[in-house]
């Protein structure tokens, strides 16, 4: 397998990446766009569906989770 | 042409047999194979993301959550979240946006699909903006878009 075809990511950098997107793409924070589609809020999820599967890989008891 | 077609099966197989970390490598190779042979510009590459404290996901997709560039100088988002379910791959969650930009505002084609939907959006929906393309190749980004959608409640809304 290629050397560079895996990125482990902690819980604070798969967290940063959520931030960061979430923010130059929506506007909101990453708490906000995961709140948002919990409560079928959010307009579009379609522009941040990569973000959202992303947040698949925190724990069910994480933060953003909450 | 017949080793890129052996290849595919073979990693194909491997990711329906496999165990589970070789099948998720499998088919991370299986995806970057098909876009590096047809559309995927030099040196970009698909790549499987895990987490360090949860082991039980995975997900395939662009390097850190940004698109792919492609040949023609546009870009592709694409994620696959991937679970075991039964010692087999399943994937639960997808996505393919085809964009001009690297933020995604200005996408001509998308395609969702969630296994298990947990809110009102569809599990599976497609959009795509209706453009006409100009002489230059470009696509003009500012008039004459409308959306399709195989939902019923229409594209996400």
């Amino acid at each position: 397998m290629d050397e560079n075809s895996t990125y482990e990511l902690s819980r604070d950098e798969i967290a940063a990446l959520l931030e960061e997107g979430a923010r130059r793409r929506l506007g909101i924070s990453a708490l906000e766009m995961v709140q948002m589609y919990r409560a079928d809020t959010l307009d579009d999820p379609g522009a941040v569906r990569d973000l959202l599967a992303l947040s698949r890989l925190l724990a069910d008891n994480d933060p953003l989770h909450a | 042409m017949l080793d890129v077609v052996a290849k595919a099966k073979s990693l194909a197989e491997a990711f329906s047999t496999k165990g589970e970390w070789k099948a998720v490598d499998a088919f991370r190779e299986f995806i970057q194979l098909l876009l590096a042979k047809t559309i995927l510009a030099d040196g970009e590459r698909v790549v499987r993301v895990k987490p360090k404290e949860n082991g039980s996901d995975a997900l395939v997709s662009g390097c850190d959550s940004r698109p792919l560039r492609l040949r023609d100088g546009r870009f592709l988002r694409i994620h696959f979240a991937i679970r075991f379910n039964r010692k087999h791959l399943a994937v639960v969650e997808s996505g393919y946006q085809y964009q001009t930009d690297m933020d995604g505002r200005n996408w001509i084609f998308r395609y969702d699909y969630e296994r298990a939907p947990r809110h009102r959006y569809p599990g599976g929906d497609h959009g795509a903006r209706d453009r006409t393309c100009n002489s230059t190749g470009a696509w003009p980004m500012t008039s004459g878009t409308s959306s399709t959608s195989t939902s019923p409640r229409g594209p996400y809304r």
